[in-house]
């Protein structure tokens, strides 16, 4: 769902503009007291795992494709803080070398994948981590998450859409979530087998606690 | 994360992009999708300077070559940036 240019209206894009920037300066100042050199690698090959993902669309119904967002990928590893400004470099490289989303829009698109996709997954998964039975407790809460940091991110992205004038919010909220439910159930599935294979190889790269909200 | 680890994720990664690249799907995504069906596509426009486009690199022929070095460029590009922006946090902690 990388916005264009010429999709939204300035005061939108600029309005999106400064909460980007403000969401990615307080991930820094975060990031910087949780980081320690040790998980700097991590950090790296998580990035570039999400880059590469990201560029393979997956056909859903009717002619339309998706591809993985990462948000709960990157929350569930690398937890909210560091999680969203490795999202925010994968978005500002997209951008910036392959026109993949527009250079105005850039704002919007971190807000809307980097802060939205990966905040809403990690307090989605960290709740229903405490609420569901332990059966099946971990699939279930990756897979709930990704799918709804998808939905959340599109909501915001219709929210932004109508502000700007471009199409009407109550024309453009159905087909837009109705098809990120799809793209979201892909998202749940990729988030879900990925996280699983972490987990049975390397149980201690999920949330580690020193990377957690602070 | 040791040695071994971070050269069997990137060599996942790269695997994961010669694949995308022959395999991922050409449809619009969700958003142009929407985009077309309710007819506001018309209002993209690009402010961007063109670099590597749709993933392709421009004077390379072959698509799956193309696309397969403007994917690993990249991601080695997010990997570097990453640990660079990393590196400058941990050293200004």
């Amino acid at each position: 769902m990388h916005i264009p240019d010429g999709f939204l209206a300035s005061p939108v894009w600029e309005t999106c503009s400064i909460l980007a920037l403000t969401g990615v300066a307080v991930s820094l100042k975060t990031s910087r007291n949780i980081l320690s050199e040790k998980n700097i690698p991590l950090i790296g090959v998580m990035s570039a795992f999400v880059f590469a993902a990201q560029m393979f669309n997956f056909p859903i119904l009717g002619g339309t494709s998706g591809h993985l967002l990462g948000g709960t990928l990157l929350a569930v590893i690398l937890g909210p803080w560091i999680g969203s400004l490795v999202l925010s470099i994968v978005v500002i490289v997209q951008c910036l070398l392959f026109q993949d989303g527009g250079i105005t829009a850039l704002g919007a698109n971190i807000f809307n994948m980097a802060f939205i996709g990966v905040f809403s997954s990690y307090y989605i998964y960290t709740g229903l981590q405490k609420i569901l039975p332990d059966k099946y407790k971990f699939p279930l809460s990756v897979w709930i998450s990704a799918f709804f940091s998808i939905v959340f991110a599109a909501f915001c992205c219709t929210l932004e859409l109508s502000l700007s004038g471009t199409i009407p919010f109550n024309i453009a909220i159905f087909p837009m979530i109705g098809v990120h439910c799809l793209i979201g159930i892909g998202e749940g599935i990729i988030s879900v087998s990925v996280l699983s294979f972490v987990k049975k190889v390397r149980p201690d790269l999920l949330l580690k606690k020193e990377l957690q909200y602070v | 994360m040791s040695k071994k680890e971070v050269a069997i994720g990137l060599l996942i990664t790269c695997l994961l992009v010669i694949l995308a690249v022959q395999f991922a799907s050409a449809y619009p995504d969700g958003l142009e999708w929407t985009a077309n069906a309710l007819g506001f596509v018309h209002k993209e426009t690009s402010f961007n300077v063109n670099i590597m486009p749709d993933y392709e690199i421009s004077f390379i022929p072959f698509k799956s070559l193309s696309g397969s070095l403007a994917g690993i460029i990249g991601a080695a590009s997010v990997f570097l940036l990453s640990i660079l922006v990393s590196k400058i946090m941990v050293k200004n902690k």
